[in-house]
């Protein structure tokens, strides 16, 4: 098990480690930072000071390599545009992303599962073909204009939510309604379908035959046994999520780690953005490690290739 | 009567719909009222009336007609983005597993370094260099997706290749490319297939998500997603604007899902489980 | 049994992980509640740069305009003295002396005297510095001589002329505190800024909010508005929603359907200055040759409805412009007769000028607004539109802000372009920036003309107010008759308010000297 870790970490660490190549060449392609930072009026010697300044005058491999030494040092370099340092600002931010990922993800629960596992239940009729347009819809639109409805229906008409920002349990609910709306559609498939599975094994049918009622068959039993992959989706859906949802953070004006890295890739704050990339991959990595390694605890039949 | 349950199973509203959202979209010219186009501002943000039957956006042109033409577009971009992430993903999944180790390690190293990358952030950056316009956000969303398909069907040809007749193909010196015709694709199409079905869904979303970052289908060409991003101060006073392509998209989308969640049933339901 | 076992205290484990600290986070993350009359503004943009010695633009004001004072502060009718009181000009024109403000205090108490002026400018004259006027106040001001704690003396080395009339000038400029300065430094002044004026930066979030108290020993007006917080709010809807909710009491940047529902509230309604902009479109002669042609731009303005796009999309924020100087800007020349919306001159024109229906022309769009024109990406493709209505057809090359601003700077824009000026105050700038050699946009805005440059430098050194407003005046005129350039809009700035907010008196011109210690605000 632990030579498995090791090589994980060790695939991890690589991923990592390209991730912050492409990045970097992504962030340096995509545009002069000088140039936006500049007043209109700022000459060609100017806007050379000003790359000199930030360090933007030496070539491409070498502004890597001095990144990438102060990067393994915990030095993540200075926002252009907001003049701190970019992991600080990051750092600081990532807490509000954890609690509307975790609320997303918690209303995705309440509403998938129960609904995932009576759909599975009473497969074929009315209530699995509702709960399925009901799950999926979540999925079927932008999110954004799911946000802004929300925000028109329950801000404005009926004024029962704030619009937007962060402070109290309040502010939480519509962007969470929002995020959680999308994972719930996937969630609720895996459930429905691990229960599909879960209620034609035979051991169901031995407790069935043994006389033990429907409700302890399906949440004592079927249940458990779908829990795996439905904790899988749930691990692997709270990872995508906890990179920062842009989409909702915009909207929503909910100072997360997503809006600030959009705002930093319009400015051209390679700093910024590099440490976001990195900062999201790692997070990402991460979970995902951590789930492969409970998976493994949980079912040693698993092969990995 | 196996056969009659599975008709009976079919998805027909959605297959229908998707039927005659295909048909619209090529031949919008003929079904077009009008030119999607046409500017008229002293006819701007009008409700829908017998001259313009969805009513004329903030710049004065025929919802309908643009609602439409966007069918068109929207259809293309989802289509054409996902058979790039296909046809690269599939071919780098499926190579990965038929050439040398260290090889087939990069390009799974590879692959994790697009899954770990945040779309978004990435589609804004390459975006950002290349510039707006329709073949950038095909590719900008064929890159976006990729990944899933090598990696899925990496797992896939994995377990294939360790069959008995492929081992047995090997030993005999099949070539390569013989033994992925004849034996791997065959047993991942299936995979491939539901994937390209339920990440159609997933783009023609992602165009509409590019549109209101600023980086999606450039003006003055109508997409399903860009109506929906640019009308959206209209939202609550000319409602036609946003709504009505939304309502499109929703509708679309939706029945993508569902036949995509149809297809994984039938064709392979081992994928019932992981997640898209 | 045991694999179930471990399962289920597995689950609950990771139950558990997620829900801790979710409600930890909830409990913690409940903010105090808004301090008594706070008023909130709602904004597309956020400027958290605090050193005005390292001033980069003009929206910088918005935090500068709070924070600190300049010799002259921008008030509702125009410039008007702040921290000097009077001056006197000498007779060659080479020394201005100034009386200044006495029993001023900075935020921390320190005095103001005439040793912070010195400091102030001898940092923007100093070759390290990155201020972005630096350039003409390097060229006219040799060096500031402190006579006494409250008067100092301006040594120049030519004629200041827009001193007094442009805000890109000194002027306005904002002072910094010597003392204070140098004891912290670039960096620990940008963490803790000290000025005079009519707020003190309490807190900041970067990229979210900065925080601003009133500041009771003001010399000037004090406000009656004890906390002000400036918040960065991206999405348009979300800042109409704030603003009916009263999350926030004043918002900016919305047009449209937007700025008419707040206009047709009783509890909202608007607040503008004019003309906080100007906008122009140009074209570029050295991609499309056959923009050298008169007829050619001239038939383009006559194809364009500038009033039917400023009545729908603009909502009414911006009026057809017959000239790049606004009425309020110096040199502003009145009765020159705008061009009227002509389609069948348009097409005359054209085909006068030999340019066949059909006939392709580069038109750089913009994918994000930008600069003093709301909604520019609609208003540039309504435009492409009349082009497309007189038989040209317009090849759309969409650049978002930081791509097209690379490409000014490099002078590689193509075709049709457009080009936004904030606080169109002097006329000489705005001259000086848009046609000739000494341009920003690079050569296709060096026109080349003789008579161009050589006003654009005479008014320069021109120091006799009244001759140099009749040569920008004259100038106006000669640009009506050329037409090298088509005017578009002048543009207000309007602002969303609640009923909470009245007197509210914003600076002459501009979107960003806000002013906010004359508002009466009433929570």
């Amino acid at each position: 098990m632990s030579i498995y870790l090791i090589q994980r970490l060790g695939q991890s660490l690589l991923t990592l480690l390209g991730l912050s190549v492409i990045v970097f060449a992504l962030a340096h392609l995509s545009g002069d930072p000088v140039s936006l930072l500049a007043p209109p009026e700022a000459t060609a010697e100017d806007m050379a000071r000003l790359r000199a300044k930030l360090g933007l005058d030496k070539p491409l491999h070498t502004q890597y390599l001095i990144y990438i030494t102060q990067a393994a040092q915990g030095d993540f370099g200075e926002s252009i545009r907001w003049k701190t340092p970019a992991m600080g600002l990051i750092l600081d931010r990532f807490p509000n992303t954890l609690l509307l990922s975790t609320s997303a993800i918690l209303f995705g629960i309440c509403l998938a599962i129960p609904v995932g596992v009576v759909s599975a239940v009473k497969r074929g009729t009315l209530f699995d073909s509702v709960g399925k347009v009901v799950a999926i819809i979540g999925q079927s639109m932008p999110s954004f204009w799911i946000g802004i409805l929300l925000i028109m229906a329950f801000a404005l008409y009926f004024p029962i939510f704030p619009t937007s920002g962060i402070g109290t349990a309040a502010h939480l609910v519509l962007p969470s309604l929002t995020l959680g709306g999308y994972v719930a559609a996937s969630m609720m498939r895996v459930t429905r379908s691990a229960m599909l599975d879960a209620l034609d094994a035979d051991y169901v049918r031995t407790a069935r035959s043994k006389g033990v009622s429907e409700w302890r068959v399906i949440w004592k039993h079927a249940f458990r046994n779908a829990a795996t992959p439905v904790l899988t989706i749930i691990a692997l859906d709270f990872a995508n999520i906890l990179r920062g949802a842009v989409i909702t953070e915009t909207v929503f004006g909910w100072p997360g780690i997503g809006k600030l890295a959009v705002d930093a890739v319009y400015a051209r704050d390679f700093p910024l953005v590099q440490a976001a990339v990195l900062f999201m991959g790692l997070v990402f990595l991460g979970v995902n490690l951590l789930v492969d390694l409970i998976y493994t605890r949980l079912d040693p039949r698993i092969t990995h290739g | 009567m196996q056969w009659l349950q599975k008709i009976r199973q079919l998805p027909y509203l959605s297959l229908s719909y998707l039927f005659l959202i295909v048909i619209i979209a090529l031949f919008a010219e003929w079904i077009a009222p009008g030119n999607p186009n046409l500017q008229n501002l002293r006819e701007a943000q009008m409700p829908p009336s017998a001259g313009h039957l969805l009513g004329t956006d903030h710049l004065g042109r025929d919802v309908l007609s643009r609602i439409i033409f966007g069918a068109r577009i929207s259809l293309v971009v989802g289509v054409a983005a996902v058979a790039v992430a296909a046809v690269v993903g599939v071919f780098l999944g499926v190579t990965s597993v038929m050439v040398p180790r260290w090889l087939g390690d990069a390009i799974m190293r590879l692959t994790d370094i697009f899954l770990a990358l945040p779309a978004v952030l990435i589609a804004l950056a390459v975006a950002a260099t290349v510039g707006p316009s329709l073949i950038n956000v095909i590719l900008i969303i064929g890159l976006v997706y990729w990944a899933q398909f090598a990696r899925l069907v990496r797992g896939e040809a994995l377990s294939v290749r360790e069959r008995d007749y492929v081992l047995a193909a090997r030993v005999i010196g099949s070539p390569v490319l013989r033994i992925i015709r004849r034996h791997i694709l065959p047993n991942v199409l299936n995979t491939i297939i539901v994937m390209i079905t339920l990440q159609l869904a997933s783009a023609i979303l992602l165009e509409s998500i590019l549109s209101f970052l600023g980086i999606g289908i450039p003006q003055p060409t109508a997409s399903w997603g860009n109506m929906v991003a640019d009308g959206r101060p209209y939202i609550a006073f000319s409602w036609w604007i946003v709504t009505l392509p939304g309502v499109a998209i929703m509708l679309t989308v939706f029945s993508v899902n569902l036949c995509g969640d149809w297809l994984r049933d039938r064709l392979d339901p081992k994928l019932r489980t992981t997640q898209f | 049994m045991r694999n179930q076992n471990i399962r289920s205290k597995l689950r609950y484990k990771i139950f558990a992980l997620i829900t801790a600290p979710w409600l930890g986070l909830c409990t913690g993350g409940l903010a105090s509640a808004a301090p008594e009359g706070e008023m909130v503004i709602a904004a597309p943009l956020l400027i958290q740069n605090f050193d005005p010695t390292n001033h980069q633009s003009a929206s910088d004001y918005l935090p500068h305009s709070m924070l600190f004072d300049g010799l002259l502060n921008l008030g509702a009718t125009g410039k008007e003295p702040a921290l000097a009181t009077d001056w006197t000009i000498s007779d060659d024109k080479l020394m201005i002396e100034f009386n200044l403000r006495r029993g001023v205090k900075f935020h921390n108490g320190d005095e103001f005297t005439g040793e912070d002026v010195q400091f102030t400018f001898h940092r923007i004259l100093s070759p390290e510095s990155t201020h972005n006027a630096r350039k003409p106040i390097i060229a006219a001001l040799d060096r500031v001589e402190v006579v006494n704690p409250f008067k100092v003396r301006f040594h120049l080395k030519k004629i200041w002329v827009d001193f007094f009339t442009s805000v890109r000038s000194g002027g306005t400029g904002a002072i910094v505190p010597k003392n204070y300065y140098e004891k912290v430094g670039d960096k620990g002044f940008q963490q803790n800024p000290i000025g005079t004026g009519p707020f003190m930066l309490s807190s900041i979030q970067a990229g979210e909010f900065s925080k601003f108290e009133a500041n009771p020993n003001y010399w000037g007006q004090v406000s009656n508005t004890k906390f002000v917080t400036q918040r960065l709010v991206a999405e348009p809807f979300t800042r109409y929603a704030m603003l009916e909710r009263g999350e926030a009491d004043i918002i900016m940047g919305i047009t449209g359907p937007l700025l008419e529902k707040i206009k047709a509230s009783d509890k909202l309604t608007t607040v503008s200055t004019r003309y906080s902009g100007t906008s122009i479109i140009s074209f570029n002669r050295g991609t499309n040759p056959e923009f050298k042609d008169r007829r050619v731009r001239l038939a383009i303005a006559h194809a364009i409805d500038r009033q039917a796009i400023a009545d729908t999309i603009l909502g009414g924020v911006c009026e057809p412009a017959t000239h790049i100087f606004t009425p309020g800007t110096f040199g502003y020349e009145e009765g020159i007769k705008p061009v009227p919306y002509d389609p069948a001159k348009a097409k005359q024109l054209l085909s006068e000028a030999g340019i066949a229906p059909g006939h392709e022309v580069d038109f750089t769009t913009h994918t994000q607004s930008f600069g003093s024109q709301p909604n520019a990406p609609m208003v540039l493709e309504a435009i492409a539109g009349y082009l497309e209505a007189v038989g040209l057809k317009p090849k759309r090359l969409p650049r978002e802000t930081g791509a097209w601003l690379a490409e000014m700077r490099a002078g590689k824009q193509r075709g049709i372009f457009y080009g936004p000026s904030s606080v169109p105050d002097d006329g000489g700038s705005l001259l000086r920036s848009w046609y000739g050699y000494q341009a920003w946009c690079g050569e296709p805005c060096n026109f080349g003309i003789k008579e161009y440059d050589q006003i654009t430098d005479a008014q320069a050194v021109e120091t006799d107010v009244n001759k140099r407003e009749q040569m920008l005046q004259d100038w106006a005129k000669m640009e009506r008759e050329r037409f090298e350039i088509m005017p578009l809009y002048w543009c207000s700035t309007p602002f969303g308010i609640t009923r909470s907010i009245t007197g509210w008196a914003p600076g002459l011109l501009s979107a960003y000297h806000q002013n906010l210690q004359s508002v009466v605000f009433e929570k």
